[in-house]
């Protein structure tokens, strides 16, 4: 029985090893390629290391495409993603407690509009809040993005969550025949043990902000206004590594480790987010499952 | 019970969340400022707005030069490559809500087909050139290139920048090596005999390839095939039956060539087949410094003197035609608020010497006053320079325009259903695959709104059924 | 508290036939409060609702019924006779079908089998698991891009043995829905695998112990035990990445630039939408098809749900 146990466990070790190397293969990959050249990068094995010095000329070559378009980019990025988490959080907070633990008429068709709205596609949208932006004059302003980040169902769904499964309804009640008024209760018994809640919805509402293709492309007028996730295709097509096309003109800088590492500056953001929220973001994910 | 009303510990921790709302709320507000940041022109009158792609940089540079205190605004895009559509979406949301101010007067585009697609409905955003461009000036252009740039009612609605035609590149020193003092090849049939001695004698050479993703251009498009033939407004004939095409698959696929002589995998890039084993390949003008550049350019390459450009091959039918790969338009809009003036830089970067002049890898201008000088500063770069000068020449005129301009890409269809097949192991061969292909390029037709004409069965019937 | 709408009933059935709302009543506000202060936690979301998600839903809507002759489906009619639509919707069936399919069984898998082993090491794991979640979106394709290169990626080993030794080989049109599942897993797996963790150290462990004393092995334990506690967690990640899936664009399209159209541009329903709208500036045709998907991702996601709550055991 004892050996059949350690026979299973050590199978599972190995499957979970086998995924492992699939789930971080890829990442060490990618954090190696910018110390090789692009010739190292074929002809080398493909986790080898390259050297320092080919790092530092990789990032040099990728910051003076274009008078550091890339970094421009990861700066756009930056505020659009933040400026959107930032009312994320300010709308989706408050209404995820209204929804939960106060009463108002249309409280469960709020809900149900919110549900619906999650999986209209963001395609469809486009064109409408375009249209929308340019009648205020906002497109081309950080606004017509930052504005539309700010909307976010799904946060307001998990705060909904949250707020429903964590808050003992008692204390609630109990705070108002205190006599303690909503914001009061709202206040010093919800937004104290909200922050499990406030990490995770700014989390998701930052992942997706900083991973949002469509919107940005249609409400910016050029180059210097893309994200990094719209700016990362571009590089791609003027890497004559991918589009051939693009060895024209000898303008060329960037090849495949120049690619690479302007996928990690695409990604560190996020990944540094994600390293530091981690205990914050699984207790915020699991709150709705105790209360079952 | 314990008392949630300490008002010390939540006064603070109440205040400092709104401390650190507050000042979120006012940095985004300080945040409201708009977007465009690339540096204006400090002039009173509006400047000429141009997009250009990386690659016109120095084209940009010599422009200014030749200008200096010109008052144009330089925006950099990525040229409307390989089917972003950045023009096209532009445009259509533009044409919406009315053009903003900081729409361009004049752009540079990568994709030869899109011209006469924004010049007609349901765009109609560009200018009608002919009536700001000397008729003198567009006869100056290399053969029926010009046939890109005219809708079906006759208005110009661009101007060539460089022609990208095919022509026969010849490594000079492993040709008089394996073949002597024999000519070079004039038909495709010559190309395919050559390749036989070599598969013989002189294996892990290549006279050609048809694994890259735009190799229908050299093949079908060289040959005259009828894939992309636009018949009328909004109709286009893809007649895979055609003699011209059942011919040049055969020779090809008869050869005992493909995947060894004639390669199956793709030159360009580091990773491909190498280009100092190639012994001669049908290829565009730019592959010259572009893939068989020196080796301090591409990782690939050949040293300077190597590679000579000859005349391309006769079609399989016997005509003296030749494709194209590339080659930009520069794009004049018709909602720009200066029309003359922008039409006037628009033919200045088209035709200019000292614009077109600028740097061996930009490619041989399409205006054909401009060629011999730009041939002439090639100097050692390829053997043999004049013939080669000359081979570029006579392939500029030679361009068949009996393909596009369409508004969908012929290299995408092609991409996705013969490279897959001819690549594959064991490998399909292109008579086999011209079916999928043609029925690619009908697809891409009728989603366009587009009439197809043809003569086969496949492409006539609904969803292929036919084939 | 018994309400008279609901009978509360021990038989399934009819929480099942009430299950929106019978869940919707537990987890009902607590009583007393305001009335109207519920209108000011929610003012500022209500307006960014109606402006950025109700009033472009409509428009867009109005914009797919608006055709040359008034309001009607032509737009509907129209998009569906065209060449790509019937090809697109089923290339994102068979995706949606492999990628969940195998990622519910290796998710379930992954989590059971982490969930066993020591707090350290199952935390080392989780975390390899889910990193990749970081980097969803073109960064990824970007990823997979070189991955799916032989010459560069190291599982190159698995591209020999199938005989692939370009990129063109691996992306041939028959392998693209296995790829962007494969591409769909390792973004979304992870974050999935922490849930179901978590899912699993909320059942009691009396449970599992009584399961062992009674003879049951670690499989049985699991499938009678563990999996129908975290069934609705199942059934959330199935809704939820289904949904997600019918909108599949980024991949597709980046995939599509790097190989020069091997990938068409109209691969997925989004795409076609996308190519309808912003290269041929047919906007109506183009929203006809994102009110398909809409309906179809609604449809589907009430079905999960209708048929999830069925078989939930008390």
């Amino acid at each position: 029985m004892l050996a059949r146990h350690y026979a299973y466990r050590i199978i599972a070790i190995l499957i979970l090893l086998v995924f492992a190397a699939f789930f971080f293969g890829p990442i060490v990959w990618l954090l190696l390629a910018p110390t090789k050249t692009d010739s190292q990068i074929i002809n080398q094995t493909p986790l080898a290391f390259g050297s320092f010095g080919t790092f530092g000329h990789t990032f040099h070559q990728l910051i003076s495409y274009e008078g550091d378009l890339v970094l421009t980019w990861l700066k756009n990025s930056a505020i659009y993603s933040f400026g959107g988490t930032a009312l994320a959080v300010l709308a989706a907070i408050p209404a995820g407690y209204g929804l939960a633990l106060t009463h108002f008429v249309g409280r469960r068709a709020l809900l149900a509009i919110t549900l619906v709205v999650m999986i209209v596609p963001a395609t469809a949208l486009v064109l409408p809040l375009f249209l929308e932006a340019n009648t205020v004059h906002l497109v081309g302003t950080v606004w017509s993005l930052i504005l539309p980040f700010g909307f976010f169902p799904f946060g307001v769904y998990l705060a909904y969550i949250y707020f429903s499964t964590t808050i003992p309804k008692d204390l609630i009640g109990a705070a108002r025949i205190d006599g303690a008024g909503e914001w009061g209760v709202f206040r010093r018994i919800a937004l104290p043990l909200a922050t499990p809640i406030v990490a995770l919805v700014a989390f998701f509402s930052f992942v997706a902000n900083w991973n949002n293709y469509y919107l940005p492309f249609v409400m910016t007028y050029d180059n210097s206004q893309y994200p990094l996730q719209v700016g990362l295709p571009i590089l791609l097509g003027s890497s004559p590594s991918i589009n051939p096309v693009a060895a024209t003109g000898g303008q060329a800088v960037i090849y495949r480790p120049e690619m690479a590492m302007a996928t990690i500056i695409a990604i560190a953001p996020v990944l540094i987010v994600f390293l530091f929220a981690q205990r914050t973001l699984v207790a915020g994910m699991l709150a709705g499952s105790t209360k079952e | 019970m314990k008392s949630f009303f300490n008002l010390e510990s939540w006064r603070g921790r109440s205040l400092r969340n709104r401390v650190a709302l507050a000042t979120v709320v006012v940095a985004g507000l300080a945040l409201a400022v708009p977007g465009a940041s690339t540096a204006t022109t400090k002039s009173s009158s509006k400047p000429l707005i141009v997009w250009i792609d990386t690659s016109r940089i120095p084209y940009e540079q010599a422009y200014m030069k030749a200008n200096p205190g010109a008052n144009i605004k330089w925006v950099i895009y990525n040229g409307n490559e390989n089917g972003t559509g950045v023009l096209q979406s532009k445009f259509a949301l533009w044409n919406r809500i009315g053009w903003p101010s900081v729409a361009p007067d004049v752009m540079f585009d990568s994709q030869n087909y899109d011209a006469v697609q924004l010049g007609t409905a349901p765009y109609n955003d560009l200018l009608n050139l002919s009536k700001y461009v000397p008729a003198s000036v567009l006869k100056g252009y290399a053969g029926h290139s010009m046939s890109a740039c005219t809708t079906p009612s006759g208005k110009i609605v661009c101007l060539r920048n460089d022609t990208a035609a095919d022509v026969l590149w010849v490594n000079q020193g492993l040709y008089t090596k394996f073949f002597g003092k024999a000519p070079v090849p004039t038909t495709w049939s010559g190309i395919v005999a050559d390749g036989q001695m070599l598969k013989k004698s002189h294996p892990g050479y290549t006279v050609g390839d048809i694994g890259d993703e735009f190799d229908d251009d050299f093949i079908y498009w060289g040959n005259g095939c009828p894939l992309d033939k636009v018949v009328g407004a909004n109709t286009v004939e893809i007649d895979p039956t055609n003699l011209a095409c059942t011919k040049i698959n055969n020779l090809l696929d008869n050869s005992g060539l493909e995947g060894n002589a004639i390669t199956t995998t793709y030159v360009f890039a580091a990773g491909g087949f190498p280009a100092a084993k190639v012994v001669m390949m049908v290829g565009p003008l730019w592959y010259g410094t572009a893939v068989f550049e020196n080796g301090k350019k591409a990782p690939d390459g050949v040293p300077n003197g190597t590679m000579a450009a000859y005349p391309p091959p006769l079609s399989v039918l016997g005509q003296p035609i030749t494709g194209a790969l590339g080659g930009g338009l520069w794009l004049v809009s018709s909602h720009s608020s200066q029309p003359a003036a922008a039409a006037a830089l628009a033919e200045y970067m088209s035709t200019s010497p000292k614009v077109q002049a600028v740097g061996v890898d930009a490619g041989l201008p399409d205006y054909t006053p401009d060629q011999a000088a730009y041939v002439g500063a090639f100097g050692s770069v390829f053997a043999n320079p004049v013939t080669s000068g000359k081979a570029w020449e006579t392939a500029a005129a030679e361009v068949w325009n009996g393909w596009g301009p369409t508004p969908w890409s012929t290299d995408a269809a092609w991409a996705s259903t013969v490279v897959p097949g001819v690549t594959a192991t064991p490998p399909s061969t292109l008579g086999k695959q011209m079916n999928s292909f043609a029925l690619a390029l009908a697809n891409d037709a009728r989603l366009a709104g587009w009439t197809v004409k043809s003569t086969s069965k496949c492409i006539n019937s609904f969803g292929g059924s036919g084939c | 508290m018994t309400d008279p709408l609901v009978t509360v009933a021990p038989g399934e059935r009819a929480s099942a036939r009430r299950g929106r709302r019978s869940r919707w009543r537990r987890e009902r506000p607590p009583v007393g409060g305001s009335r109207t202060a519920g209108y000011f936690f929610v003012a500022l979301y209500v307006a960014m609702l109606l402006c950025l998600g109700v009033a472009p839903t409509v428009y867009a809507i109005s914009l797919a019924l608006r055709t040359s002759h008034g309001l009607g489906v032509g737009n509907f009619v129209d998009s569906y006779h065209l060449p790509q639509f019937i090809p697109a919707f089923k290339h994102v069936l068979l995706f949606e079908a492999i990628w969940l399919v195998s990622q519910s069984v290796l998710v379930v898998a992954l989590a059971l089998m982490v969930h066993n082993l020591s707090r350290r090491v199952s935390a080392t794991f989780r975390f390899i698991f889910y990193l990749p979640g970081a980097m969803a979106g073109a960064a990824s394709v970007v990823i997979w891009l070189f991955m799916f290169t032989p010459t560069t990626s190291p599982f190159a080993f698995i591209e020999h043995a199938l005989h692939y030794t370009l990129l063109a080989n691996t992306v041939t049109p028959n392998n693209l829905p296995v790829l962007f599942a494969i591409m769909a897993f390792w973004t979304g797996a992870g974050g999935w695998i922490v849930v179901m963790h978590g899912a699993l150290n909320n059942v009691p462990t009396e449970l599992i112990e009584a399961a062992e004393i009674d003879g049951s092995n670690v499989f049985q334990t699991a499938l009678r035990i563990k999996l129908p506690l975290i069934r609705k967690w199942v059934v959330y990640m199935l809704v939820l990445s289904f949904a997600a899936g019918t909108q599949l664009f980024v991949e597709p399209q980046i995939l599509g630039i790097a190989t020069g159209g091997e990938v068409p541009p109209q691969w997925s329903p989004n795409q076609l939408a996308y190519y309808l709208a912003f290269q041929l500036d047919r906007f109506n045709e183009a929203a006809a098809i994102s009110v398909d998907l809409l309906v179809f991702g609604l449809l589907v996601a009430v079905l999960i749900v209708w048929r999830g709550k069925l078989f939930e055991v008390q």
